[in-house]
């Protein structure tokens, strides 16, 4: 039993006895000839007793419960509360308002942890006296959080401190990440053998210490929050799962319409070249109709404006390819891809449009000693292409502006092994791009290539597509105006290839 | 004189591609769908056909299966709108001699059926 309940007990027993005894002997020794008072006063004080006993006692037991009480009624209430709350944000802020609700403390900060970092990270705090700077994280492997987790129950700043003074390596560590925190006490929130939370306390407001009652509720909310929280972070897994389903059918419903829309799309592009080519076609062949000047000149007019028309069906019907190159669906795996091989198959593509002595692909690496990469080859194949392409009409506008006779196109590439990360580089010595196109340089349809060739401004789109949102990897530019440019793409190597 | 069959859905491509041939001294047949390639090409004999993949019905590449299953020979030249491999290496097994995407100018159609002409 509680020490202080017991002694509240004896307390009101006294003071109520010595009531109903001290009464009618004090009337006996007042009026020694009064026989009925006493007496009557006994009775009823006999009657009365044992309820105001139990009155004043319960009285007592509450005032002394009444910590206790609200601790109750507040993890009720937290119970309740915390499982619903599906946002694991939300979830860690209304942990730590529990807290500071159930005992007041100056301030109170919650660390989850973060799976794929390896480390616990700040999840909310609330602060109530003075500015304290959390750490934005602390490391897994730290002293600190193994002994956390293997201690199980609330450490207190005290006992690290007590710790030090055996002296040992590792207990100062304890004791200096531990006043990081900037907290007196930790409460660790586990599930099985895994530290998923752990709470940190400030001082009390009252500047008394936490009693053992106290830590008592800490560890229940703690072990409560653990549960609320392994929840909502199964929740939210499932819902980021269900979120790349929906886009991966989004993605595969966009393909089937865009193949459908593109395979509209092209039969009248290619009906309507079809129109033109024929009109153009009974102009040439009739051409002696045009006899006079002015037939001539009108003759000279529809032709112009019907080979636009070519071109401009031409032009639409890159385009139409170049959307369809991404969007259509098909071999999706990726497997460990020969880099050598992918550049000598996009060069190969390339030469519909480049001949080989116009440019020199420069090989700045050992075919046989380079690493594959982890890639889907037909999507590699057509970044190389148009990068390939992007440099060949670089050095073309370089060339025409020049005019110096020993400029020779070249193309560079370049590979770098970084651990499990593999740079391939593309450099080439064409015009470069200006700092006002740079910023440009991804958007689609954004192209440069419209005033002197054609262009859909879908290549770099593209590139950074297929690199970055299917290869997850990383797309950087690096150029100077007349001073070439340089791509670097960054994809992950193929360990198993190796 | 060189005979050609044009296999189109889109009655533009027929109707212009056979006034562009015709001009050139070219006798020009055409289908509209599957069924009706099949018809004339085991009535006729043609030096090339035009055959466009994705039509309504029979797809180019069903017309193709058909031809081998009656064990007709001729030289067929497919048009399509995509790049699909898959397509190009099944029409290339069953085949066909050329593959052509659209759209595409009459010059360039010019160009590849004549020189099927003169082979």
């Amino acid at each position: 039993m509680d020490m202080r309940l017991f002694l509240s007990r004896i307390g009101v027993l006294l003071a109520v006895y010595l009531v109903v005894i001290g009464l009618p002997v004090w009337l006996v020794i007042y009026y020694p000839l009064d026989r009925f008072g006493p007496l009557l006063a006994m009775a009823v004080l006999a009657t009365v007793g044992p309820f105001t006993y139990i009155f004043f006692q319960n009285k007592a037991a509450e005032r002394i419960f009444k910590d206790q009480r609200r601790y109750q009624a507040t993890l009720i209430q937290a119970s309740a509360g915390m499982g619903r709350i599906k946002d694991i944000r939300k979830l860690l802020k209304l942990i730590v308002r529990i807290v500071i609700r159930v005992v007041k403390v100056e301030h109170c900060a919650i660390y989850v942890l973060d799976t794929p970092g390896n480390k616990y990270t700040l999840g909310a705090m609330i602060l109530r006296r003075r500015p304290v700077m959390f750490p934005a994280s602390m490391l897994m492997d730290s002293i600190f959080i193994r002994e956390l987790t293997a201690g199980r129950r609330p450490l207190l700043l005290a006992d690290a401190e007590k710790k030090i003074r055996r002296n040992s390596a590792d207990s100062q560590i304890l004791a200096k990440e531990f006043s990081a925190l900037q907290g007196v006490l930790v409460v660790p929130a586990m599930i099985g053998n895994r530290l998923l939370a752990f709470l940190v306390l400030g001082p009390r407001i009252s500047g008394q210490a936490f009693r053992a009652a106290d830590i008592a509720v800490f560890t229940v909310v703690a072990n409560q929050a653990a549960t609320a929280i392994e929840n909502a972070l199964f929740y939210e897994n499932m819902k980021t799962t269900q979120e790349q389903l929906f886009k991966a059918e989004k993605m595969a419903t966009i393909g089937t319409m865009a193949d459908g829309l593109s395979h509209q799309i092209n039969n009248r592009l290619h009906a309507m070249g079809f129109i033109a080519g024929g009109m153009l076609d009974t102009l040439t062949l009739r051409k002696d109709l045009f006899n006079s000047p002015e037939l001539k000149e009108v003759e000279k007019e529809f032709a112009y404006a019907l080979s636009r028309l070519q071109d401009n069906v031409a032009r639409g019907g890159e385009i139409v390819q170049g959307i369809m190159k991404y969007s259509r669906k098909g071999d999706e795996g990726q497997s460990a891809c020969d880099i050598d091989r992918v550049l000598s198959s996009a060069w190969e593509m390339a030469q519909f449009k480049i001949r080989s002595d116009q440019m020199n692909i420069v090989k700045q690496y050992d075919p046989i000693l380079i690493p594959k990469v982890l890639g889907n080859f037909t999507q590699l194949q057509e970044v190389f292409f148009n990068l390939i392409d992007n440099a060949y009409d670089a050095m073309i506008v370089r060339k025409s502006l020049a005019e110096d006779p020993q400029y020779r196109p070249e193309l560079a590439v370049g590979v770098e092994p970084d651990g499990g990360l593999v740079r391939i580089i593309f450099s080439d010595n064409g015009i470069g791009i200006s700092e006002q196109d740079r910023k440009k340089l991804f958007t689609p349809f954004f192209t440069t290539k419209a005033t002197a060739r054609k262009g859909t401004g879908l290549g770099l789109y593209i590139i950074r597509k297929i690199v970055e949102d299917d290869h997850s990897g990383r797309v950087e530019v690096e150029s100077t105006h007349m001073g070439g440019t340089k791509i670097i793409l960054t994809l992950t190597l193929a360990k198993a290839a190796k | 004189m060189p005979k050609l069959l044009v296999v189109d859905d889109e009655l533009d491509v027929r109707e212009f591609s056979r006034s562009f041939f015709q001009k050139r001294g070219v006798e020009v047949l055409m289908a509209q769908d599957g069924k009706e390639a099949l018809r004339l090409i085991e009535q006729d004999v043609f030096d090339l056909v035009l055959l466009d993949v994705r039509m309504n019905g029979m797809s180019g590449l069903d017309v193709l299966r058909e031809l081998r299953r009656r064990n007709i020979t001729v030289k067929v030249v497919l048009v399509s709108g995509t790049e699909d491999e898959g397509a190009v290496q099944e029409a290339t097994s069953l085949g066909s001699v050329g593959f052509i995407h659209k759209p595409l100018v009459l010059e360039e159609l010019k160009s590849v059926v004549f020189s099927h002409f003169s082979q």
